[in-house]
């Protein structure tokens, strides 16, 4: 009977989280369509409701291609490898207090462990589709992984000294009121970027890299091995999405709707979801790509000691009070925002003036940067251009 | 793919009478013994709604081909949207001027596409070298190297005859006829 | 803006310039022969010996200060001996004179002296020269076919060359796509490997790395039609860069000997495909100075409206591959909507929205009807918003800053040593723009303000681009505002066109730089030697050095902020 009724958890959570998946697919196209002034789809059911439908049963219908000279193992194990662990992070992850697969003592620490399988799909996928795109777009993964999980970890840390549990829900049940986002700004800021990395979304979308790596870990992969990678990413939207509402938005607390731990409140569970990929998505039609060695350098030299930065104010907030955690908080937020806002404003600063210096034209420079400092921006009667 | 081995890989628009989805040829795909009808209709629906074309431009073409997916235009709404990867592409959209030595590229790229997969010539150029066509190094038609499924003229058409020419190949396959790879086959080789 | 000067005259380079030309090349003495003129209106040309071609050309450059090559190409004489000229021109960026030197080659075998190791822009020209008419440059570094397949038999600009009346049969094109063409028709030892490609292999020993080349293109998403690059990387930095072309080869140059001059016009067309009015431009300018006859005014105003119309629709499509190269999909959707806007009115003038087939010796072939014109200038009053727009999207964006800025530089003295031009020269401050130093058309009479960067990186010429789309505007609404009456194409002009014999070589400053067209007539109906100058051409091969200690993801930012359109450069 237990064995019955756990099988029937699984398929319910299974069809929710698929269900959810589909229509963040579809949010992503009308969303980024509307925000390009374009439509997105439109014609496949209501409003394009039904596109990713067709989209994912059209691929079904593709043939399969496995290229010669791949390392066959890993290349028809991979998009597996991805798949599997993105569906398997539900077993711990709760929608609203009793409905949850296990409520695990340490389920922060599970869902953590089990999403860091799946860069190792990646780097299955890289390694074995015999092509250097995708080799390049495996390592990338790797790196990028590694730069960001330790952040990311950090981070929560902050979080779970509030809640002083690693239960989800004891995390949800302790931001009674009082969301994390208001006490802790910082580490939801540095959660929400390194989980931007850790779904592969713009500006982190390294391993994928469209428009450098042709397709990155998934150009050799057709049909129904392309299509898992494809879900599986999106799925691992949804999961983030989910996994940063419950840890700083106050999960399924809210004043309406059976909020505050009624059932219903998996309504406001997944509006706070949703608002959080919509900011994904906003991110991705706002930003281009950063480059590798920059990812990997806001990860080391940025994140992880502004990481560590609010786990160590957290701790003075617990052995003092809450006022002067979110005053000190907000400091570092602001201190966060003002120098990544300054690494834009400044790059290639000292390239650049050394270039400038030694330029050979007759005339002045004439386009007023309005990054840089406006004392440069002289200009001549003959090339003035507005500003 | 037996079509590089053969000299003649013309397809004569007329020679190559669409085939529907009840024709008994159909009964050679070795899927069909597997596939009940319906979910052949749902396959149907599925490739008449969903159209991945592979962005391989070459020439002036490329640049309406771009076009398309701009606001004006935005074949989104169809359900067309462009991929990188020719192993995920539907449809190989020639736009522009094939040289002889792109040619062996783009055979290539029609090979390493997944069945069923879908040539669009577009522009005078793709369909029969165009301006271009007494020149020493330009292919005279793709169809000359691969089967070709639509043709849409113009020196670059315009974005709305290459949307047309999408829709009607989302039409056809909806209506379940066949790739004119596979009619090619199922004429030469006698199986899909 | 000023009001249209009454004593109009064809804006040609003044006739000073062509002076001090002839004493330049007098005072090089005993390096070179007799001077003459290339054509009727055209520049002073020397004749010079093989032995004596490198010592004038660096005299040239380093004594009197030529450092621009703008042309190197040759011009089959077709005769017994199978003989033909090399053409060589010069340009002092001071004052814009152009002085050429010619090297005649009298018979098979055709060898010349390089000037690539003393110029590295002659590399690629020369490669071409080799490629299309057979001649080989002793002491080049890298002598291979250009632009067609290793294994072409023939060199196809020679006049000899027989091209089949019904193209290439459909039989060779079948058995061209059994391989790659990479193996010359004698064998491997035939084609030199690229230079860097020795470097492959060995890596970085500390931390055990394995050096791979990298084929980026010719298809890849981002490499703006087939460009092909070989790059050999290291992990993920660049060690080297090789670009490679010709996959857009459609002999263009000799297709257009095989045509009366006005059915060269749509060839011209589609040479630059995305600013298709500068190479008609050039060619109808070079045709008219060789013909002898002048555009009205009012048609001098169409030119300068269509072609800094068409520059900014270049320049969206640029913009959208800057922002599409970083990985921002954005940027194109919203520059595509004012791009369409831009191509209504072309459609309404002209009937195409790409292939306008628009100039004509002495004019143009329509009028702009008066209500297209009220619209267009409706749409550029406006137009400064969406350039802030095109700006909020991407200039202060904090990624595309520390993607672009510092990266992909390139110096001056890389500029004159490539023959760099256009925005690409202008971003790293390098004063040229022919629109102000060598005015054509109306461009004396409405002034143009050049747009200058400092740096010379990819953020520079991005901002320099940019910067052209609004003086391009403010351009375009001075020469529709200033625009006078009369007819838009002169009178009397014969239907077919027969040019005396002789050269004209005309240059405009196109939306990727100094674009020429040299027109050879030799008093038939059909031209005997049509050769574009391509901008992109000589851009393209500077990008190895823009290259330099770069990585894995500048590639494709840098190479696009060359603004390569292959149509052009491969012709």
């Amino acid at each position: 009977m237990i064995a019955l009724k756990t099988l029937l958890g699984v398929v319910v959570i299974a069809i929710v989280v698929l269900v959810n998946t589909i229509v963040v697919m579809w949010c992503e196209r009308k969303w980024l369509g509307h925000m390009q002034s374009r439509q997105g789809p439109l014609r496949t059911g209501w409003h394009g409701a039904l596109q990713p439908f067709a989209d994912a049963i059209k691929l079904l219908g593709k043939e399969d291609i496995v290229p010669a000279n791949v390392d066959r193992p890993l290349f028809l194990i991979a998009p597996i490898i991805a798949f599997i662990p993105s569906l398997l992070t539900y077993a711990a992850m709760p929608w609203i207090e009793s409905f949850v697969g296990a409520s695990l003592d340490v389920g922060i620490f599970m869902v953590f462990a089990i999403t860091a399988i799946f860069p190792v799909s990646m780097l299955f996928a890289g390694w074995s589709s015999f092509n250097k795109y995708s080799l390049i777009g495996g390592f990338r993964a790797a790196a990028q992984q590694v730069s960001y999980e330790v952040p990311m970890a950090v981070a929560i840390a902050g979080v779970v000294m509030l809640a002083e549990s690693m239960r989800i829900s004891d995390i949800v049940n302790a931001q009674h009121g009082l969301y994390y986002i208001i006490l802790q700004p910082c580490a939801a800021i540095l959660f929400f970027i390194a989980m931007l990395a850790e779904i592969n979304r713009t500006p982190f979308d390294m391993p994928e890299s469209e428009s450098e790596l042709v397709g990155g870990i998934n150009t050799e992969y057709s049909s129904m091995r392309f299509a898992l990678f494809f879900v599986a990413e999106y799925i691992n939207v949804f999961t983030w999405s989910l996994i940063f509402s419950l840890l700083f938005l106050g999960g399924w607390n809210g004043p309406l709707f059976g909020g505050w731990d009624g059932p219903l409140g998996m309504v406001w569970l997944l509006l706070k979801t949703y608002a959080v990929i919509f900011m994904v998505f906003w991110v991705r039609a706002t930003l281009p790509r950063v480059r590798i060695d920059q990812l990997t350098a806001l990860g080391w030299r940025i994140l992880l000691p502004f990481a560590l930065a609010s786990v160590f104010i957290t701790a003075i907030g617990v052995f003092t009070n809450n006022f002067v955690l979110i005053v000190l908080e907000v400091i570092a937020t602001a201190a966060l925002v003002w120098l990544i806002a300054r690494i834009g404003e400044r790059a290639g600063e000292a390239r650049r003036s050394e270039a400038s210096a030694r330029r050979c034209s007759d005339g002045s420079a004439i386009i007023p940067d309005p990054g840089s400092s406006p004392g440069s921006a002289s200009g001549t009667s003959h090339t003035e251009v507005g500003a | 793919m037996g079509l590089s081995d053969s000299a003649d890989t013309r397809l004569s628009q007329e020679g190559a009478a669409t085939v529907a989805a009840d024709d008994p040829a159909m009964a050679a795909d070795d899927r069909s013994g597997v596939l009940v009808a319906p979910l052949q209709t749902i396959m149907n629906w599925a490739r008449g709604h969903s159209m991945w074309p592979m962005t391989f431009g070459t020439a002036c073409c490329a640049i309406e081909m771009m076009t398309v997916g701009s606001p004006r235009y935005d074949t989104d709404r169809f359900g067309i949207f462009f991929r990188n990867s020719p192993r995920q592409a539907d449809c190989m959209i020639v736009a522009g001027t094939i040289s002889l030595k792109m040619a062996p590229r783009m055979k290539l790229l029609y090979e390493q596409m997944a069945e069923p997969k879908y040539v669009i010539a577009m522009g005078a150029c793709a369909i029969s070298g165009g301006p271009f066509m007494h020149g020493y190094n330009v292919v005279n038609g793709v169809d000359q190297i691969m089967p070709v499924d639509i043709y849409i003229p113009g020196c670059p058409p315009r974005p709305e005859a290459l949307i047309n020419g999408l829709l009607t190949l989302m039409k056809r396959n909806a209506a379940g006829e066949l790739s004119a790879a596979q009619r090619y086959r199922l004429e030469t080789e006698g199986h899909l | 803006m000023a009001a249209p000067d009454p004593a109009h005259t064809q804006s040609s380079p003044s006739a000073t310039a062509y002076k001090a030309g002839s004493g330049i090349l007098t005072a090089l003495g005993n390096l070179v022969g007799e001077v003459d003129t290339l054509g009727p209106g055209g520049m002073y040309c020397a004749q010079v010996a093989p032995e004596a071609l490198l010592g004038a050309a660096t005299t040239l450059r380093d004594s009197y200060g030529f450092r621009h090559l703008s042309l190197l190409t040759a011009i089959d004489h077709a005769d017994a001996q199978g003989g033909l000229d090399l053409l060589y021109s010069f340009v002092r960026k001071t004052d814009g004179v152009e002085v050429a030197l010619r090297l005649t080659l009298a018979k098979d075998p055709l060898v010349a002296p390089s000037m690539a190791p003393a110029w590295p822009a002659a590399n690629p020209l020369e490669r071409e020269v080799f490629d299309l008419f057979g001649v080989r440059f002793e002491n080049h570094p890298f002598l291979r076919r250009l632009v067609l397949r290793d294994d072409f038999k023939g060199h196809p600009l020679r006049k000899g060359f027989e091209m089949s009346p019904d193209g290439v049969p459909a039989a060779a094109s079948q058995a061209a796509i059994s391989d790659h063409g990479l193996v010359g028709p004698a064998g491997n030892d035939d084609v030199p490997g690229f230079p860097f490609m020795a470097e492959a292999g060995g890596g970085d020993p500390l931390m055990h790395s394995e050096r791979i080349v990298l084929n980026v293109g010719p298809q890849h998403p981002s490499t703006h039609g087939v460009l092909h690059l070989y790059v050999l990387l290291d992990g993920e930095k660049v060690i080297g860069a090789q670009p490679t072309q010709g996959y857009l080869h459609r002999c263009i140059e000799k297709l257009a000997e095989s045509r009366t001059y006005k059915a060269v016009i749509p060839l011209m067309d589609r040479c630059d495909y995305v600013s298709s009015f500068h190479t008609e431009l050039a060619y109808v300018l070079a045709l008219e100075e060789l013909l002898g006859v002048e555009s009205t005014p009012k048609a001098d105003f169409i030119r300068v409206l269509m072609s800094e119309l068409v520059r900014i629709t270049s320049h969206h499509t640029w913009y959208t591959a800057a922002g599409l190269d970083t990985g921002a999909l954005t940027p194109f959707l919203y520059a595509f909507i004012d791009r369409e806007l831009i191509l209504d009115f072309f459609e309404e003038v002209t009937g195409g929205r790409m292939m306008f087939n628009y100039f004509r010796p002495g004019g143009v072939k329509d009028d702009i009807p008066p209500e297209s014109a009220e619209k267009l200038r409706k749409m550029l009053a406006k137009f400064g918003e969406s350039v802030d727009g095109y700006e909020d999207m991407l200039t202060g964006n904090e990624v595309f800053r520390v993607r672009t800025r510092g990266i992909g530089m390139l110096s001056c003295e890389e500029i004159e040593a490539y023959s760099v031009t256009g925005p690409m020269a202008r971003g790293s401050g390098y004063d040229i723009d022919l629109r102000r130093d060598a005015p054509y058309a109306a461009y004396g009479r409405i002034p143009v303000n050049v747009c200058l960067g400092t740096a010379g990186d990819t953020f520079d010429r991005y901002r320099v681009r940019v910067s052209e789309m609004r003086e391009s505007a403010r351009i375009a609404l001075a020469a529709l505002d200033g625009m006078p009456e009369g007819p838009h194409i002169a009178d009397g002009l014969p239907k077919s066109i027969k040019p005396p014999a002789g050269a004209a070589y005309r240059k405009v400053e196109s939306p990727r730089g100094e674009l020429g067209v040299l027109v050879m007539s030799d008093g038939t109906a059909k031209p005997w030697r049509v050769k574009v100058r391509s901008p992109a051409l000589s851009n393209l091969h500077a990008a190895p050095c823009m290259l330099n200690d770069c990585q894995m993801g500048d590639i494709i930012p840098v190479v696009g902020s060359v603004d390569v359109v292959m149509g052009e450069i491969d012709r």
